[in-house]
């Protein structure tokens, strides 16, 4: 559509324009207008992959689309922005929602206005409790069930009062009483002219909720109903759409074959108890709404995330259900989850094709590259895979030539039974037909195979029978060549099975809490008994510790580690790296002997100036390589290191010039044996961990740690976070440096580097965790206390240097592998 | 283009060329500039000191591949020099001192797979921790200097300064070592298996491959090259104490870098790393022989770090939009295409339409 875009018709809700979206090789949506006004429930219907999310994606800023506008509440929105799209008044509720699991009810609440700069309501708990719901505010989210996940993602979106609230598949894993009281809300959010954009694959609900209904088939609006005066397979007809052109391969549907694959009592996280069996010769496939625990039972039968039941090939039970085992006996299992789970992106096509295939490739645990060779021009032949050279990586390749060479894995070793989950996702029409083609002829083999498919056209032209699957059971058996209608119908119409009562849920988070804030404070715990401990040994061994100088000292010497220490904390908490700390510390120090020989105003202003670029600069360097170049931050750092430990060597080549001896004799000045900038050390890391578990920054600093995506979808930007945090790194890294310059009173290049290692030492037994999140300011303090406290410790005790080194190294081993043990129980109780 | 050019355009990607290119470029200026650098003398230095960072640098690719990353080597490369010192005095016998040497190597190796594959905690701070238990470890057992005199056994110094053609014999040593480990990778299932589950271990899992076993053996792979490394150092050095090993850390990670290698786990190229090694190594003794003090010295390395991940990076965002694994992967949710736009095919893939 070229034409000029005209005046929307509706002042305020949602109106999307002449939008469409193409990804290589799949157009998402085609020249799509879709509007929602104040008051109404808009329902949005389609199958799997009919564009629909791909829409709420674009209205609600995620996606920027390839041509058209969006505009909200009246105001056009030019590019994808999530923070402006909700600044608008357009709220999201996804269905994988975008809650951090590791933050509790209330802080997931306070983050959505944060990042939006809107003011926290006063009383959150009062807020919540228009939604009635059934759990506490102060739950830790990952201690919830799905279900109430999905209502407290909704309730967050109401709790704004938007002017558009989409709801993407907002009742997919709620039981009828939950779903019941969503669809109470929803009404009344409408009535109070709230617009809704309702996407559902239950048409039943649907009729009761919506005013008006728009139908989505291959990206492309296949017409709107205004009123609910609409028949369920009229709709049904329309999602589905023509008889489909593709043509599947003519199947006989065996009688005779014997049981290949048979599940007894089959249970695992989010499935089950259920039964299933499968003949030799059977195509039998698995269909069901998104998220009914399809893909689980199938990750299942090879042993990831099975708990319960028997599983039997050829008669044979499996003794012990492993990935390898199954495998061996005669179980292939490939995965359409390419990027995560099926294929090595790197590798190239001849590795990722015989990823199954063992000693076929050549005797004595030898892979021989003719035999590798063979084995690939004979697949690429028989399944028309097209590449221009077997050692091409297979991330060169398009989706459904990926495809054909994973599909192609089990042809090369004869499984028994094969287990396909979504065998065409993200696949063109061609290489469907081929692909097709493969499974039946596997079939034809007498090999058992099992597929899964959110594609509903798919499992009606492939399979000889279907298991429909609703909320973790098998709800229904389709027998015999079936229809697509047939298939969606069984479970658009399926009914709600009784969730385990919500009672579970709220005793489990209180247990879960209980444990939760104890194992955050594990490490301050330890620290502090270590501390203590090691104080009144040596007290015990020597007299000389606990005199006033002694004390002064360790203090004074743990200054720089501490500095460095909390800003490290802080990066790491983001999610980031930084091993650059070190040279970033020495350069301070080269810099203070060039611009600080006193303490004059002037000198004191050119280094404030000096510090303050060193750290802009270092945290910037180190930003644009990892967060804009995306190199990994041990080498960017690593790299950052080189760049910044020669530049001070170039300043001072040797050690020389004065810092200013009255900065030494500041640093000393305090209360009793106390030095101040020693109560100032302490006083900033209580004060960033009060801010950290109260402030705004701390919670964004947090949810970006945990949950990158989850914090973007609130509009709260991960890179950014990340960013600052490399900067507030070399901003500790520069205090500390400052303190070492009040140590040493001299310029010297290579002072910093070794209170690298001390200090990733001190964030780890402090608790930090490297994959963001977790971690504590005061935890990391008290790291480098302790290890200060070591360092003062072992001369006094008459221990050489090198057991210093080696205790250091063990309580590190330890101390982590405790936490993390203690971490993974308490993750297990949450039974994720 | 014949096929076999096109299969050799992709088993010899760009950016393993990169560092040939960069070593290549580095023998033009130095020939031009420092002769002095590529007299025979200078060429056994260079070779020397090129070969133990190879067979370091050959350990860490190990642990790389995987998807992790060492920090200990430097530990182990000093318990390998200390142990042939403080053991290999004079009489002693030296084979069996070299074996014990290696079984250490691999013992301490194996401690981290133990930790960082079965019970899955994070490389950085488990080989951290390692790092400082066994350099602590072996100053307290051996003492700085690992013994009375210091000296490397003189079998070990014999045949460090021996040379074929100005090469140092550590330098065949390295080849040597490159090539069993190529061909281990290449030839073998097992081998073939360490790139793909550093690619994706959990997809690796799925296939039914034995993910643990096969980290064990590069684990214990990785603890007999750092030996070696650690071995020979002692017998190029003469004298080596604790501090020996030190600058391993950060070098084999550059130049691992260089080489080409993503650290997100996959492939590696074993001559890349074994070219990276003498570029580093020719072009610290070129700058030092042209009279750069410390600092640029360390200065130009890490620029040339810098330039090489760089480089490395754009043209994979230029190759491709996917960065697998080094993100969580989510369930995927319906219309997956959206979510992850996940392979964009390349400019040689002929479309089957």
């Amino acid at each position: 559509m070229t034409t000029v875009v005209t005046q929307p018709m509706v002042e305020t809700g949602v109106v999307l324009r002449g939008v469409s979206k193409s990804y290589p090789g799949v157009k998402a949506l085609s020249d799509v207008d879709f509007d929602c006004r104040p008051g109404e429930v808009h329902a949005l219907v389609g199958e799997n992959g009919s564009g629909k999310s791909t829409l709420i994606k674009i209205a609600a800023g995620v996606l920027t689309p390839d041509a058209g506008t969006v505009s909200i509440a009246g105001q056009s929105v030019a590019r994808g922005s999530i923070k402006q799209a909700r600044k608008l008044g357009l709220m999201t509720a996804y269905q994988d929602t975008a809650l951090v699991a590791e933050l509790t009810v209330e802080e997931n609440l306070a983050l959505s206005f944060d990042a939006i700069d809107e003011p926290r309501p006063p009383d959150l708990r009062k807020l919540l409790r228009r939604f009635d719901l059934p759990f506490p505010i102060n739950a830790t989210v990952s201690a919830l069930g799905p279900g109430a996940r999905q209502l407290l993602e909704v309730a967050r979106a109401m709790s704004h009062q938007p002017k558009v609230l989409l709801l993407d598949e907002p009742t997919a894993a709620l039981d009828m009483r939950l779903a019941g009281h969503l669809e109470h809300l929803v009404r009344e959010a409408r009535n109070d002219g709230t617009a809704i954009v309702y996407v559902s694959h239950r048409l039943e609900e649907v009729r009761r909720l919506a005013d008006r209904l728009t139908v989505l088939r291959d990206g492309v609006i296949r017409g709107t109903h205004d009123t609910n005066t609409w028949d369920v397979d009229d709709i049904v007809e329309l999602m589905v759409g023509a008889p489909t052109e593709l043509e599947f391969p003519p199947r006989v549907t065996p009688t005779t074959g014997a049981v290949r694959l048979e599940v007894r009592d089959f249970a695992g996280a989010g499935y089950g108890p259920l039964s299933m069996s499968v003949r030799g010769g059977e195509i039998v496939g698995v269909a069901g709404a998104e998220g009914n625990g399809q893909r689980a039972v199938l990750r299942g039968l090879i042993g990831a995330g099975h708990e319960a039941g028997e599983i039997l090939v050829d008669g044979a039970p499996l003794r012990r259900n492993r990935p390898d085992k199954a495998l061996a006996a005669g179980i292939s299992f490939q995965s359409g989850d390419r990027a995560a789970e099926s294929i090595f992106a790197p590798l190239p096509l001849v590795d990722n094709l015989t990823a199954q295939s063992g000693s076929a490739m050549g005797p004595l645990g030898v892979a021989r590259l003719q035999r590798l060779r063979a084995m690939f021009v004979l697949a690429s032949r028989q399944f028309g895979i097209v590449a221009a050279s077997p050692f091409q990586p297979i991330s060169a390749l398009s989706g459904g030539n990926q495809q054909k060479i994973v599909l192609a894995r089990p042809t090369l070793r004869q499984p028994k039974v094969l287990v396909v989950d979504e065998p065409t996702q993200g696949v063109d029409a061609r290489a469907r037909m081929d692909i097709y083609r493969m499974l039946a002829d596997a079939a034809d083999h007498g090999v058992a195979v099992l597929v899964n498919s959110s594609d509903s056209s798919e499992l009606a032209g492939l399979c000889d029978r279907v298991y429909v699957m609703s909320r973790g059971r098998i709800s229904q058996e389709l027998e015999g060549p079936t229809t697509e209608a047939e298939i969606v119908r069984s479970f658009v119409s399926a009914a709600g099975v009784e969730e385990d009562g919500g009672g579970q849920a709220a005793v489990s988070s209180f247990v879960n809490r209980a444990l939760g804030g104890l194992s955050s404070r594990i490490p301050i715990v330890a620290l502090a008994v270590l501390c203590t401990l090691m104080a009144l040994y040596t007290g015990s061994q020597s007299d000389v510790f606990w005199t006033g100088p002694n004390l002064a000292n360790l203090l004074l010497l743990t200054l720089p580690l501490g500095f460095v220490a909390l800003g490290q904390q802080y990066t790491m908490l983001s999610g980031g790296f930084d091993l650059s700390i070190g040279a970033t510390m020495s350069l301070t120090v080269v810099a203070a002997s060039i611009t600080l020989p006193d303490l004059g105003p002037l000198s004191l202003l050119r280094s404030v100036g000096a510090f303050l670029l060193i750290a802009l600069v270092v945290g910037a360097f180190n930003a644009v390589l990892i967060g804009l170049l995306k190199v990994n931050a041990i080498v960017a750092t690593i790299a950052t290191t080189g760049i910044v430990q020669g530049v001070a060597i170039v300043l001072r080549p040797e050690p020389g010039g004065f810092i200013a001896p009255e900065l030494t004799t500041a640093f000393s000045q305090g209360v009793g044996f106390i030095p101040g900038a020693f109560l100032l050390l302490v006083a900033l890391a209580v004060a960033l961990e009060v801010w950290l578990h109260r402030g705004r920054g701390g919670l964004a600093l947090r949810a970006v740690g945990f949950d990158a995506q989850a914090s973007d979808r609130v509009g709260r930007r991960a890179v950014i976070v990340r960013s600052v945090g490399l900067v507030v790194c070399a901003f500790g890294a520069v205090l500390g440096g400052i303190c070492v310059a009040s140590l040493t009173g001299i310029g010297t290049n290579d002072v910093g580097g070794g209170y690298t290692l001390p200090c990733f030492a001190a964030v780890f037994l402090g608790g930090a965790a490297l994959s963001g999140g977790r971690g504590s300011f005061v935890g990391a303090l008290l790291g480098a206390l302790f290890l200060s406290l070591l360092d003062n410790a072992t001369p006094l005790l008459d221990v050489p240097n090198g057991a210093k080194q080696a205790a250091y190294g063990l309580i590190l081993i330890v101390a982590v592998g405790s936490y993390a043990v203690a971490e993974r129980r308490r993750g297990h109780g949450r039974g994720r | 283009m014949s096929q076999f050019a096109t299969d050799l355009k992709y088993r010899l990607p760009a950016r393993y060329l990169a560092s040939w290119g960069a070593l290549g470029v580095l023998l033009a200026v130095v020939v031009a500039v420092v002769p002095v650098a590529l007299q025979p003398n200078g060429v056994r230095i260079v070779t020397a000191l090129a070969a133990v960072l190879a067979l370091a640098s050959f350990g860490q690719m190990l642990i790389v591949m995987l998807g992790a990353i060492d920090l200990s080597v430097s530990s182990i490369v000093i318990v390998a020099a200390g142990m042939v010192v403080h053991y290999g005095t004079p009489g002693a016998n030296l084979p069996l001192v070299i074996l014990a040497t290696l079984a250490l190597g691999v013992a301490i190796s194996l401690w981290n797979w133990l930790f960082i594959s079965v019970l899955r905690l994070n490389s950085i701070i488990v080989t951290l921790g390692t790092l400082g238990l066994v350099t602590g470890g072996i100053s307290i057992w051996t003492g700085v200097s690992f013994s009375e005199s210091g000296l490397a056994p003189q079998a070990i110094q014999d045949f460090s300064d021996f040379s074929v053609l100005n090469v140092s014999a550590c330098f065949l040593v390295a080849v040597a070592g490159g090539l069993i480990l190529a061909l281990t990778l290449s030839k073998t299932r097992a081998g073939r298996q360490v790139a793909a589950i550093g690619a994706n271990r959990r997809a690796a899992t799925l296939q039914g491959m034995r993910v643990t076993r096969v980290e064990f053996a590069a684990f214990a792979g990785a603890g007999v090259f750092y030996s070696v490394a650690g071995i020979l150092v002692a017998g190029v050095v003469g004298t080596p104490d604790v501090s020996i090993g030190e600058p391993y850390q950060l070098l084999t990670i550059t130049a691992i870098a260089i080489a080409g290698t993503t650290f997100n786990g996959g492939p590696a190229s074993v001559a890349g790393i074994l070219s990276a090694c003498l570029f580093l190594q020719l072009l610290d003794q070129a700058m030092e022989i042209h009279g750069f003090s410390a600092g640029p010295r360390v200065v130009v390395r890490g620029i040339a770090l810098v330039l090489a991940v760089a480089a490395i990076t754009l043209s994979q965002f230029a190759f491709s939009r996917l960065r697998p694994s080094s993100a969580v992967p989510r369930a995927l949710n319906e219309d997956n295409e959206s979510s992850a736009p996940s392979l964009t095919p390349d400019t040689h893939q002929k479309e089957t339409s």
